[in-house]
C-alpha cells in the first residue's frame, strides 16, 4: 500500500508535541515515509536544545505546545535567532479551529500548515512539494545567503523565463530584492503586474505599499496599506498596520502611529504585537495602556524561551512612572533569574530599582543602588539603559549627571525621533519640563553643526578636509545614524569626484553600512544609501585602483 | 443551515457509527484482520465525513479560502493515488484514470486543503455511481482552472445506490467553489450528463 508513496530516507526529523500519543502517531507516519532518524521533544525548551545541537531536515511542530509557548511563537523565535538552517523545513500542525486565525495573522509562514488529523500521505505530499521548491530555487537562495542582491535578481529572472511551477515564488523574491536594492520603481512595476493578474494577492498589495513608503510617498503608502486592512483577506495583516504606522512616524505623527499599532495588537493579540503597542504607548506617555500591553506581553511569554527581558524592564519603568514602586521592585526581582545571562538586564534593572526606591522615599537605598548602577555605564548612548540611569540620577537629585546623560543620549543619535521622545518624557516626569528644549535642541545642534561644517567644506571643494571632519564625528559618535549616513555619503561623493577606487575609503563606507544595517535594519534611508554606494562603485569600475 | 438538514446528517452519521459498533462487536468473537480492516475503513470514512461537516458548518462566518500558488497537477496526482489505493483495497471500488490536458497551467492560486477535500468528496460521490471507472481531468478554460471527475454510471438524477450519503459532500463542493474569488470572478460547481453516458462533475476556480 505504501509503495505508492514517495519515501525520504536520509532526512533527520524532529517532532515537537506535548501529547505522547500524537508523538507516536507522527513517528509512525515518518516511518511510512522512510524517515527513521526521528527525535522527539515535548516542549519548546527541549526542542531548542535539540535544534541547537543537531541539524534537522524537517521539524513537525504542534501549534498547541503548552500554556507557555505556541508553535508560531516558537517558529518565529527560531527564525529570529537564526536557529533554523536554511534547508530545514518547518511544518506546523494545527487544529481546524485555530488554523484560520494563525494562517491569516502571521507574516512569516512556516513551510506548510497541516491540519489535524494529518496523514502520512499528506505529510509526504507536502514534503515532496517543498523539496522540489527548495531545489528549484536553490540558485536564488544561495545568492541570498551571500547577500548578493543583484545575483538574486539575475537568478530570479532565469526561473521566471522557465514560466514553470515556481514562477510566482520567483516573482515575489525578485520584487522583495528590488525593494532591498532601493529600486522602488522597478519593484512597483513587478507588484503592479502581479496585481493585474490577481487583484487579491496580499503580498503584491503589501509590496506596492512598501515601495511607496520607501520612495517617501507616505500618503499613497498609507492608502494602499489601509485598503489591505479593510479587505476580507487582509483584515488581520499586521504587516499592513506596520506600513501605516511607519509612514505616520516618518511624517512626524508618533501619536497617530501609536493608535495604529494599538489596533494591530487588538486584531492580533500576540506577545510581539503587545510589546510593540506597549513600547509605543510608553513613548507617547500613555502609561496605563503601556502597563496593560506590556503585562500581556510578559504574561504570554513568562517562563518561556521566547520571553524577552525588555518586556519586564519597560514594564517596571512604567510602574515606577505610575507611582507603583513596590510592584516595580517585585517585578524586577521575579524577572531577574530568567535574564541573568542577558546583556545589560542587570544594569537597567539597577537603574530602575534606584528610581523606584527614590520614588518610595527610601533615599539612602536609592543612592546606594544608583552608585552600583552608575559603575556599569561608561558613556551615554541612545538607548533605554542610558535614559533609565539618567532618570535615576534626576530622581536622586543629581541634576548635572542626569542632564549630561540625556544630552549624551540625544547626541549619540541626534536624528532618532524615538530617543527624543524618551528624553522629553523623562524630563517631564522628573519636573524638568522647562529643560526639554534646551537638552534636546542643544544635543541636536552640536551634531547638526558638525555635519553642516563637513558639508560646507565639501562644497568649498576641500574634499579631504570634509571627509576628515565627518570621520572625526563618526569616531566620536560611532552609533549616530545621521552621522554615519553622512559619512557614507561624503565618502561616496569624494570617491566619485576623485574618480579612483580608494580601497581605504571603500572599506570605510562598507563598515558604516554594516553598522547602519545593525542600528536601523531594513530602514528606507539605509537602503537608499546602499543604492548610492552601489551606483558609486559601478561608476568607478573603469577607474584606477589606489590605496 | 436548516435544523432539518442537520438532523438528517446527524441521523446518517449515527447510523454509520452503529455499523462501526456492530463490526467492532463481532471483532470480539472473531478477531480477524479482514474484519478489523473493514472496521478501520468505516472509521476512516466516518472521520472524513466529520471533517467535511466541520469544514462546511463549523466556521462561525463564511468559509474562507487561504490561497497559495499550488501545482494543480500535483493535487490531481495525489487524488489519483488515493483512488488507486481504494480500488486495490476495497471490493467493487472503480478503476481510476487520469486524463489531464496537455497545456495545464504549472501553477494556480487556490486553497489546496479545501479543494482537495471538495474533490475527494466529489470523487467518493462518483465512485458510488460508477459502474467500473472514474476519470480525473484538469484543464484551463476561459481563465478558470477546471477540475473534472467523470463516472460511467446512470447519469444525473439517479437514485443514490448507497445508504451512507448525506448530501454533505455536495454542500462542501459548493461552499469551497464559492470561497474562491479573484476580483469579480467566483468559483462554481457544474454538473452535466456526458454524451457517452455517465455524469460529469466540474469544479471551476478563478
Amino acid at each position: 500500500m505504501m509503495s505508492m508513496q514517495p519515501t525520504f530516507p536520509g532526512i533527520h526529523a524532529l517532532i515537537i508535541d506535548d501529547m505522547s500519543v500524537q508523538q507516536q502517531t507522527l513517528r509512525s507516519h515518518m516511518g511510512m515515509l522512510g524517515i527513521s532518524k526521528v527525535d522527539m521533544a515535548s516542549n519548546a525548551e527541549e526542542a531548542t536544545r535539540l535544534v541547537k545541537s543537531r541539524r534537522y531536515g524537517l521539524i513537525l511542530c504542534d501549534f498547541n505546545l503548552n500554556q507557555k509557548t505556541d508553535g508560531q511563537q516558537f517558529f518565529e523565535y527560531l527564525r529570529d535567532n537564526n536557529l533554523l538552517p536554511p534547508d530545514c523545513l518547518f511544518f506546523m500542525i494545527t487544529a481546524e479551529s485555530s488554523y484560520a486565525s494563525v494562517a491569516s495573522a502571521t507574516e512569516h509562514h512556516p513551510d506548510a500548515y497541516l491540519l489535524k488529523p494529518t496523514t502520512a500521505s499528506e505529510i509526504g505530499d507536502r514534503l515532496k512539494a517543498q523539496l522540489e521548491r527548495r531545489d528549484a530555487l536553490m540558485p536564488i537562495t544561495q545568492r541570498q545567503a551571500k547577500d548578493d542582491l543583484l545575483g538574486v535578481v539575475a537568478e530570479c529572472e532565469k526561473v521566471l523565463a522557465l514560466r514553470n511551477r515556481w514562477f510566482m515564488q520567483a516573482l515575489q523574491i525578485k520584487a522583495q530584492t528590488l525593494l532591498k536594492l532601493g529600486k522602488n520603481d522597478e519593484a512597483k512595476a513587478v507588484y503592479r503586474a502581479a496585481i493585474e493578474k490577481r487583484p487579491e494577492l496580499i503580498w503584491a498589495q503589501l509590496g506596492l505599499a512598501r515601495a511607496h513608503k520607501a520612495a517617501g510617498q507616505y500618503e499613497e503608502a498609507k492608502h494602499l496599506a489601509q485598503s489591505i486592512i479593510e479587505s476580507r483577506e487582509g483584515e488581520k495583516n499586521v504587516a499592513a498596520y506596520d506600513v501605516v504606522a511607519e509612514s505616520l512616524e516618518a511624517q512626524g505623527d508618533a501619536q497617530a502611529a501609536m493608535y495604529v499599532l494599538r489596533d494591530a495588537a487588538k486584531v492580533v493579540p500576540s506577545a510581539r504585537r503587545n510589546r510593540i503597542a506597549g513600547e509605543s504607548a510608553y513613548r507617547n506617555g500613555d502609561l496605563e495602556f503601556a502597563k496593560e500591553s506590556l503585562q500581556k506581553a510578559a504574561k504570554a511569554t513568562k517562563g518561556s524561551v521566547v520571553a524577552q527581558g525588555q518586556d519586564a524592564l519597560l514594564l517596571a519603568q512604567t510602574l515606577v512612572d505610575l507611582g507603583e514602586s513596590a510592584e516595580a521592585i517585585k517585578l524586577l526581582q521575579e524577572a531577574a533569574p530568567a535574564f541573568r545571562h542577558t546583556a545589560s538586564f542587570d544594569n537597567i534593572a539597577l537603574a530602575l530599582q534606584a528610581q523606584a526606591e527614590a520614588r518610595a522615599g527610601k533615599t539612602e537605598n536609592a543612592q546606594k543602588t544608583l552608585a552600583k548602577a552608575r559603575t556599569t555605564l561608561r558613556k551615554g548612548k541612545a538607548d533605554f539603559a542610558t535614559v533609565a540611569l539618567a532618570k535615576a540620577e534626576l530622581m536622586g537629585g543629581n541634576l548635572d549627571a542626569g542632564l549630561k546623560l540625556l544630552s549624551n543620549a540625544i547626541s549619540a543619535d541626534h536624528e532618532n525621533p524615538r530617543i527624543k521622545q524618551m528624553v522629553a518624557s523623562t524630563l517631564r516626569d522628573t519636573g524638568h519640563e522647562d529643560k526639554i528644549e534646551q537638552i534636546v535642541e542643544a544635543g541636536t545642534a552640536i551634531l547638526e553643526s558638525k555635519v553642516k561644517d563637513a558639508r560646507k567644506l565639501f562644497r568649498d571643494s576641500q574634499i579631504d578636509e570634509a571627509v576628515n571632519a565627518i570621520e572625526a564625528a563618526a569616531r566620536e559618535y560611532p552609533e549616530n545614524t545621521g552621522v554615519l549616513l553622512q559619512a557614507a555619503q561624503l565618502n561616496c561623493m569624494a570617491l566619485r569626484l576623485k574618480k579612483e577606487r580608494n580601497t581605504e575609503m571603500i572599506e570605510r563606507v562598507q563598515s558604516y553600512m554594516t553598522r547602519l544595517d545593525k542600528l536601523m535594519p531594513g530602514h528606507d534611508r539605509v537602503v537608499q544609501m546602499r543604492r548610492y554606494f552601489r551606483d558609486t562603485m559601478t561608476s568607478l569600475e573603469a577607474s584606477p585602483l589606489s590605496i | 443551515m436548516e435544523t432539518a438538514s442537520f438532523a438528517l446528517i446527524a441521523h446518517d452519521l449515527k447510523n454509520a457509527l452503529g455499523s462501526l459498533e456492530g463490526e467492532l462487536e463481532s471483532l470480539i468473537d472473531d478477531p480477524s484482520p479482514a474484519m478489523a480492516h473493514s472496521a478501520y475503513m468505516r472509521c476512516t470514512e466516518l472521520r472524513r465525513q466529520f471533517v467535511q461537516f466541520l469544514t462546511v458548518y463549523g466556521a462561525a462566518n463564511d468559509m474562507q479560502a487561504h490561497c497559495e500558488d499550488e501545482s494543480p497537477t500535483d493535487l490531481l496526482e495525489a487524488l489519483h493515488r488515493s483512488g488507486q489505493i481504494r480500488h486495490l483495497s476495497i471490493p467493487n471500488a472503480p478503476k481510476v484514470a487520469l486524463q489531464a490536458a496537455a497545456d495545464v497551467p504549472a501553477y494556480w492560486y487556490f486553497d489546496r486543503r479545501l479543494v482537495h477535500m471538495a474533490l475527494d468528496a466529489a470523487f467518493h460521490n462518483a465512485s458510488r455511481f460508477a459502474r467500473q471507472r472514474v476519470a480525473l481531468g484538469l484543464r484551463e478554460d476561459n481563465g478558470y482552472l477546471v477540475f473534472t471527475i467523470d463516472d460511467d454510471g446512470p447519469g444525473l438524477g439517479a437514485i443514490d445506490p448507497s445508504s451512507s450519503s448525506t448530501g454533505l459532500g455536495t454542500d462542501l463542493c459548493h461552499s469551497v467553489a464559492h470561497a474562491h474569488r479573484s476580483g469579480e470572478r467566483q468559483g462554481r460547481v457544474q454538473l452535466s450528463n456526458r454524451p457517452e453516458g455517465g455524469a460529469r462533475f466540474e469544479l471551476w476556480l478563478p
